[in-house]
């Protein structure tokens, strides 16, 4: 006889409720064959708030089911929270620039969209490689699709077969990494990784593991996009529909983050000596060059773009500090600034849908001034500035020079960046 | 007179040599039987008697694209009903399974029915 | 060691006993076929090699043999080469795992029936390679179109066969035919055709596709593409296409047979009969064989008698057939197969 466990269905809630919510679209729209998009943004919007209450409810629970695959901690709760928010203000912000681009299909669009959450949340929730990369996919997948929404639209066309192929090529370096990893440990859950790895401190000798430590990496890099990695984004976000570069440029980041953190703290922290190097070095480069490459762009959304790739360079920094013995205040510095720039980018993106279509002149009042409000993100309005450098700053005595380095780079590179926003805001 | 899994497809292999041979004898000799007369008009492309124009090779109907991509999904939750259906009987109770295999039919019903109504499935 | 070598021998025995059979069938099916189709149409038939016409697949094949080898100046020489024999030797590799006894068998593998599936729909690549390494047009057209079709309607076999599973409990064609001994009501044999009709009717419309066979015969259409993915070959290039669709045509009946016929299993009320007058060893030996070759020998016929009755349906038709009516079916077979094997455990 079989011996079948019931998994405890409450980890994975808010995943099921929303894909009972891209049914209940898909279906609604099948059966009403409307062209209008009141009962789909309704639908997105309901099952997204049930999500976000559930997930709420949830949020202090720490359990995992599925032969410990899936994890709902803390941690996973926060993010998922950070997902829900910014489907949530997502769909708030593309229901009439969809309808305006005359997208048919506006049942896939916010389908896709949810289902893209799904997978960030996966990628949250995992605690096992294989998991993670199910995760990865359901979210990258949907992003191709949604980066190409705009059927008639070449760029936009561009755009998704771009990001289709260097994706699939990122993946591939991440799952090449991860089976590296597999070889060396035996187990693709992350626990009996960094068990593994800490009861063979030869290991870390191991080019093998290396190896895969560093493809992995790699493939983490090109989702985050920093910045050996990045060429794609610049081209992606201004080619894909505004409201879904919103969406990239927010949700899919944090969740790539969250798998990282995941499996830097719990598989591999043993090994923090060789990842420090590389994220020094990604953190240092990424947001150098984003800020000074972003100086000579006349295209709103390609700034937009090289400013998201600046901030990944800011939130390496976390990483790097991480691993003086703080990891935890790290860390939170770093679930803090993705949650400020969830918001703050998403709004950015929506004055930006709201300019294109009206212009400043005969635009709202109020426009320039939220314009303003969004763009002093980049001068680091919110308290993240407090947080973050605080953090840094408690590490330096044990891990001077890196850190050091970083951080003056993370100063210097935030100039550049003073004066874009300075004159955009000038420009209002 | 199968010590191992493996060993169980030794006969298999020995087989599909076989096979080739056979296949691949009969091309060759077929090469060299016969006669061997040709000129550029029996060479040509077959085309009805047309001389012929154009390469073949063009552009075709995106739609066997699509069959081929539906087949590959459909194709793997066949894959995945196999094992199910196998050991259907060894549930415990007979139910739980098959109200976990009727969970996954109908999300592929509900992907069916989708691709039914956006009209990827005609050809007329 | 001894061991090995006796085990070699037997194996080696048996691979030549198999294959034969396979190879052997493609003549007698083609003498079954112009035989019988000219008498379906009121004509005689083959008659003048050998008595009623019996050595003319022979002569056919001598001829073909001496046939000159045309190689089109336009053709993707390496695939065109390739294209026959990759659709041959699939064809022939099922045979590898099918009981044609209780000891006739090459191989007798856990996974029987998930290999005759995959190797069978190998097939496909030949046909295709042969299609487009033409490099013409109605080549191209039929290669897409058998394509196209028989990864359709190899989703339907595919899901028509999950109920016999479900009786089974295994996959290994021997247990499958085993799964099938006994009587209900003393003379109706338990053979799973009877519990899983459905299942067979959508096997059996299948089978009849993934051969190319009449109604489904698009890819080569004679009268609207002159021949199909075939079109630019000749000689026993072109010959291994026609053996290849009579050896699978024979594989998929044999495939049927045991999924649904009970393999070399007696038929019912004669089977008894006979046996008990017949001495212990032919029953044991060879009666197995006979059985087998009987029912298959049916379905070749029906395929035949088939061919010269229905008309062709045109692509939408095939299309729509399989993917709007065969697949739901299949679906519900599966779903209906579970209802019933519930009930008859409970």
């Amino acid at each position: 006889m079989l011996n079948i466990l019931v998994p405890d269905f409450r980890v994975i809630a808010p995943e099921l409720i929303l894909v009972g919510t891209t049914f209940a679209i898909i279906l609604w729209e099948m059966i009403t064959r409307t062209r209008r998009h009141v009962g789909s943004v309704l639908l997105a919007t309901v099952g997204t708030i049930i999500a976000l209450a559930v997930t709420a409810g949830l949020s202090q629970l720490n359990i995992s089911t599925f032969g410990d695959s899936v994890v709902l901690d803390p941690f996973a709760s926060f993010f998922k929270m950070i997902f829900l928010l910014g489907l949530l203000l997502t769909i708030a912000i593309s229901s009439r620039y969809i309808d305006e681009g005359e997208v048919r299909e506006h049942a896939e669009y916010y389908a896709l969209l949810i289902l893209a959450v799904v997978g960030m949340m996966v990628l949250a929730t995992g605690r096992e490689l294989v998991t993670l990369f199910l995760g990865l996919e359901l979210m990258s997948m949907s992003l191709y699709i949604l980066a190409g929404i705009f059927k008639t639209d070449p760029r936009s066309n561009e755009a998704s077969m771009k990001y289709f192929i260097l994706g699939s090529f990122a993946t591939g370096f991440m799952l090449f990494g991860m089976s590296y990893i597999y070889g060396m440990t035996g187990s693709t859950h992350l626990r009996v990784i960094g068990r593994v790895i800490s009861e063979n401190p030869g290991l870390l000798a191991n080019k093998g593991l290396l190896l895969g430590l560093f493809m992995l990496l790699v493939g983490f890099a090109f989702k985050i996009s920093a910045v050996p990695f990045h060429q794609w984004t610049p081209d992606v976000y201004e080619g894909a529909p505004t409201s879904v570069t919103a969406f990239m440029a927010a949700g899919p980041k944090a969740a790539a983050f969250a798998a990282l953190i995941r499996v830097l703290m719990e598989a591999l922290p043993q090994m923090k000596g060789d990842w420090e190097l590389l994220f020094t070095i990604l953190a240092v480069v990424t947001m150098t060059l984003a800020n000074l490459v972003a100086l000579s762009q006349d295209s709103v959304k390609r700034m937009l773009a090289y400013s998201s790739i600046a901030h990944v360079g800011y939130i390496l920094i976390g990483f790097v500090a991480s691993v003086g013995g703080h990891a935890d205040r790290a860390f939170s510095a770093v679930m803090f600034y993705l949650l400020a720039y969830t918001f703050m980018n998403t709004g950015a993106f929506a004055i930006l849908i709201f300019l294109t279509s009206r212009g400043f002149h005969a635009g709202h009042p109020w426009a320039p001034w939220q314009c303003s409000f969004f763009c002093s993100h980049w001068r680091g309005f919110p308290p993240r500035q407090v947080s973050q450098p605080s953090c840094l700053y408690s590490t330096l005595p044990s891990r001077g020079s890196t850190i050091f380095w970083s951080s003056s780079a993370s100063l210097t590179a935030r100039s550049p960046r003073i004066i874009i926003s300075g004159s955009s805001s000038t420009c209002t | 007179m199968q010590e191992s899994a493996i060993l169980g497809y030794l006969p298999i292999l020995i087989f599909f040599a076989l096979a080739v041979a056979i296949g691949g004898g009969m091309v060759v000799v077929s090469t060299f039987l016969g006669r061997k007369n040709p000129n550029p008009e029996k060479i040509s492309t077959y085309e009805c008697g047309m001389v012929p124009f154009k390469d073949a090779r063009q552009r075709f109907d995106v739609r066997f694209y699509l069959v081929a991509m539906l087949f590959i999904l459909f194709d793997i939750e066949v894959v995945f009903l196999y094992p199910w259906a196998v050991l259907f009987t060894r549930f415990d109770p007979v139910i739980f399974g098959f109200v976990e295999m009727l969970l996954f039919i109908f999300v592929l019903l509900f992907g069916y029915i989708y691709v039914l109504r956006k009209g990827a499935l005609d050809w007329s | 060691m001894e061991n090995v070598w006796l085990y070699l021998l037997i194996l080696l025995l048996k691979m030549i006993g198999v294959i034969t059979f396979a190879l052997l069938g493609v003549p007698v099916m083609v003498w079954v076929e112009r035989k019988g189709s000219g008498h379906i149409q009121h004509r005689h038939g083959p008659l003048y090699v050998g008595p009623f016409g019996v050595m003319q697949p022979i002569a056919d094949a001598i001829k073909l043999f001496l046939k000159e080898d045309i190689t089109p100046a336009a053709v993707d020489r390496p695939l065109y080469f390739l294209a026959p024999i990759m659709a041959f030797v699939p064809a022939l590799l099922t045979f590898a795992v099918i009981p044609i006894g209780p000891h006739l068998q090459v191989a007798d593998i856990n996974i029987g029936l998930l290999f005759v599936m995959a190797i069978s729909s190998m097939g496909v690549y030949g046909l295709v390679m042969a299609g487009w390494s033409s490099n013409n047009k109605y080549a191209l057209l039929g290669g897409l179109r058998t394509a196209a079709q028989m990864i359709s309607y190899e989703l339907i076999l595919g899901l028509s066969v999950v109920g016999v599973l479900m009786y089974s409990g295994s996959l290994s064609l021997q247990e499958i035919v085993k799964a099938q001994e006994g009587v209900w009501l003393g003379f109706i044999p338990r053979w799973f055709v009877i519990p899983q009709f459905l299942g067979w009717v959508l096997f059996m419309v299948a089978a009849f596709a993934e051969t190319n066979r009449l109604p489904f015969d698009l890819p080569e259409a004679e009268t609207e593409l002159v021949a199909g993915y075939h079109i630019e070959y000749s000689s026993m290039k072109f010959a291994l296409f026609f053996m290849a669709e009579y050896v699978a045509m024979i594989s998929i009946s044999c495939v049927m047979v045991v999924l649904f016929f009970g393999g070399w299993l007696p038929l019912p009320v004669i089977g008894p009969i006979v046996e008990s007058i017949l001495p212990v060893f032919v029953v044991s030996y060879l009666m197995p064989v006979v059985w087998f070759l009987m029912k298959i020998g049916f379905f070749l016929f029906f395929m035949v008698w088939v061919r010269f009755t229905f008309p062709r349906l045109r692509y939408d038709q095939l299309m729509k057939l399989g993917w709007k009516v065969l697949l739901p079916l299949a679906i519900f077979n599966v779903f209906l197969s579970g209802i019933i094997r519930m009930a008859g455990l409970t």
